[in-house]
């Protein structure tokens, strides 16, 4: 049945619809938090009028992102809203989230990685297969994987860059050579501080069919 | 302006209007922070020149005297020096006022100086600053800092660059650069924390004294010693004798080698705004007719709504772009306040400018000029970034090309860039956006701006990284197909403030 209009449609999605989909991810990545996600734990949220999508920040710390990603001309099928995709940003402890030159950025330079880049990427291959992400399913190929270790430069020019605990494990479009930011369909970041931990995790729509989850599979039965 | 009752295109009115009032007695512009010690030095020629015609003494007459100019000018077809010829000798700062003249296919926006492209590096000479031409600015001097170039043989060779991408160039002149004292590596125009000095003399063992003060001219550290085989090597700290850290952001020092005879320049402190995240300006053109503008500025209205959130607004809550010069000087006079850090645009755009569309082709920014007024300029082969922006977005057409200056006039390097990029060079991450291709469609297309709310939405409310925003932005016709043609260049991970 279609909906009226988009706005209606995107109204059905809300936080407490959403929750239990961010735990089974949090549960699957091992993130450190307590599960199951409740609602009394949210210190941030916002849901779209516009678009299908719901922000969570749980703990001040664990944000996730919901998007029911459909084209246009189905958006108004109220069905297709319970299948999304979920992001996911470790906001204190991604690299991408610590500001330049913070306490918390340089105090990171100073700390050995526990794992190697092929361990970085045998945990985000660990993470998705955990997940039922099956890559195959995208509407694009993607290559094997390529890790990226982060590194960071003190402010003396003279001094080396020094390795920060972290890895990016990003699987680009299949083929590219010299690719570009969207070229880089899926983004797993891994944190070398323990032997499994994931600070984000970040996926293109061109995958989207490869990594959405049904919300229904959550209902109470 | 109009001859004969036909409306004269741009250039050519400046022609005319170059013949009607003598350049230099155009107003003079405030300098700017960057060109303040050799435009000072400029108008203190000028200055010195009024002095001496209203003592009764009398004038040399001469090309290079800047006053003759507008008696004299003869408009020739190319570019050309007026005082600069072949095997001239020059020494100290001097000045090159230049002739354009021609039926250009395009509009002239800036002279400088031509790369030779012989592998000749060596003659090429340092210390050159280029002029951006615009309504106010239409008599071109290129002032030369000789010292910057070691003493030898150089050649210059004019390029106007042309609207487009187009450039003429002029002939080739050889001249002959000595002076006592050189500044083989430059000044910079901004520091951050320090200023290294390196001079070369012509005594080998001379006793120096380096002086430094402030705005107010207050003494604010002295350095002696002696060249060591004629070289000045030193590190200014930026602190006095006591150690304490005397460099105020936004202004300037005045420095001054001394052994005989004297260099004095002229450096503004600007520190790294790692945290400077700054206000937003929004500015939208509304292009097509017959379409339901209310949605769009709609659109725009949740746009700052966003914006006001995340940082502010520089002009509130946005510009909306009509046709004439006033929305474009509201524009021009925002983006360079302090405070503002973010731009987001949307309307008919080029590499090198935004606006000066069919709708209204007289009006509109242009790169160089822009860069001008934010300092964030090419100076002797170095880029020089006195106010760059945190997030830029000019969502118009080709703004994203390779061939595209609007980057850098942000002071955004036109390359994708990790943090750590970024980090070397002491700065806090950053973002342009820009559209490789042409975007505007014949019709209207609702998706245009539905693409520019999503965007906002995504990354400032729904706090996602940019690209993933940007790539979740997409929708309709500028759907997932288009985006690859949208360029990030930067930061492709930053995150709003």
């Amino acid at each position: 049945m279609t909906m009226a209009t988009n706005a209606l449609a995107v109204a059905a999605l809300t936080v407490r619809l959403v929750l239990p989909a961010f735990s089974d991810f949090a549960e699957k990545a091992e993130l450190d938090l307590p599960l199951p996600i409740t609602e009394s734990r949210v210190t941030k949220s916002f849901v779209s009028k516009t678009q299908p999508t719901v922000m969570v920040v749980v703990d001040g710390r664990h944000q996730f992102n919901w998007r029911s990603w459909v084209e246009d001309k189905t958006i108004g099928m109220a069905a297709q809203l319970y299948v999304g995709a979920i992001n996911y940003y470790d906001n204190s402890n991604s690299i991408t989230s610590l500001p330049d030159g913070s306490a918390p950025l340089i105090s990171l330079s100073g700390k050995k990685s526990l794992i190697t880049t092929n361990e970085a990427r045998e945990i985000a291959l660990s993470f998705l297969k955990r997940a039922d992400y099956d890559l195959s399913k995208g509407r694009v190929r993607v290559d094997p994987p390529r890790v990226k270790p982060w590194r960071y430069t003190p402010n003396d020019p003279q001094q080396r860059p020094l390795p920060l605990p972290a890895f990016d494990v990003e699987f680009i479009r299949a083929g590219v050579k010299k690719p570009e930011w969207f070229d880089v369909l899926l983004d797993v970041e891994v944190s070398g501080l323990t032997k499994k931990k994931i600070t984000r995790f970040t996926s293109s729509p061109e995958l989207f069919e490869a990594v959405s989850v049904d919300l229904r599979k959550f209902a109470p039965h | 302006m109009t001859v004969g009752g036909e409306e004269i295109p741009l250039w050519d009115r400046w022609l005319y209007e170059g013949r009607e009032a003598y350049p230099w007695e155009a107003e003079r512009r405030p300098p700017y922070p960057w060109e303040a010690p050799l435009w000072n030095l400029a108008y203190g020629l000028d200055q010195q020149r009024e002095m001496t015609v209203a003592s009764g003494e009398s004038t040399a007459s001469s090309m290079s005297d800047p006053s003759c100019v507008g008696f004299y000018r003869v408009v020739r077809r190319g570019v050309y020096f007026f005082n600069a010829t072949n095997n001239q000798v020059f020494s100290g700062i001097v000045e090159l006022p230049v002739e354009i003249g021609g039926d250009f296919t395009s509009e002239p926006l800036g002279v400088a100086l031509a790369a030779l492209n012989d592998g000749e590096e060596d003659r090429y000479p340092n210390g050159v600053r280029g002029y951006v031409l615009d309504e106010t600015n239409r008599t071109p001097v290129l002032v030369w800092d000789t010292h910057q170039a070691t003493n030898g043989t150089y050649t210059l060779k004019l390029e106007v660059d042309l609207a487009g991408g187009a450039a003429i160039t002029g002939e080739p002149v050889t001249v002959i650069v000595s002076n006592r004292i050189q500044m083989p590596r430059g000044v910079p125009q901004v520091i951050v924390s320090g200023l290294p000095i390196y001079a070369i003399i012509d005594q080998p063992n001379a006793a120096y004294t380096i002086t430094f003060r402030n705005q107010a001219g207050t003494l604010l550290r002295t350095l002696t010693g002696n060249a060591s085989s004629g070289v000045i090597d030193r590190v200014w700290d930026g602190l006095d004798e006591n150690g304490n850290n005397v460099l105020t952001h936004g202004e300037y020092v005045d420095f001054e080698i001394s052994y005989n005879p004297v260099y004095k320049g002229r450096v503004w402190v600007f520190f790294n705004d790692a945290n400077l995240n700054g206000t937003w300006l929004i500015a939208y053109q509304r292009l097509y007719s017959g379409v339901n503008q209310t949605s769009m500025d709609n659109a725009m209205q949740q746009v700052s709504t966003s914006c006001a959130d995340n940082g502010g607004l520089a002009f509130a809550p946005y510009v909306r772009i009509v046709p004439g010069a006033a929305d474009w000087s509201t524009i021009r006079t925002t983006l360079p306040q302090e405070g503002t850090r973010n731009f987001y645009y949307w309307g008919h755009g080029g590499p090198a400018r935004i606006g000066f569309g069919a709708n209204d082709p007289f009006n509109g920014i242009r790169a160089p000029h822009l860069a001008s007024l934010l300092g964030n300029v090419l100076v002797t082969n170095t880029f020089q970034v006195w106010h760059a922006f945190r997030f830029v977005f000019l969502d118009g057409c080709q703004t994203g090309t390779k061939a595209s200056e609007w980057p850098e006039t942000f002071g955004i390097g036109p390359a994708a860039e990790t943090l750590q990029d970024f980090q070397n060079r002491g700065s806090a991450p950053r973002a342009f956006c820009g559209w490789k291709k042409k975007i505007a469609t014949a019709s209207f297309d609702t998706s245009r701006f539905t693409f520019t709310q999503n965007f906002f939405q995504n990354w400032i409310d729904n706090r996602e990284r940019l690209s993933p925003a940007l790539a979740q932005a997409m929708t309709g016709t500028i759907g997932s197909s288009q985006t690859n043609n949208l360029q990030i260049w930067g930061y492709p991970l930053l995150l709003p403030q």
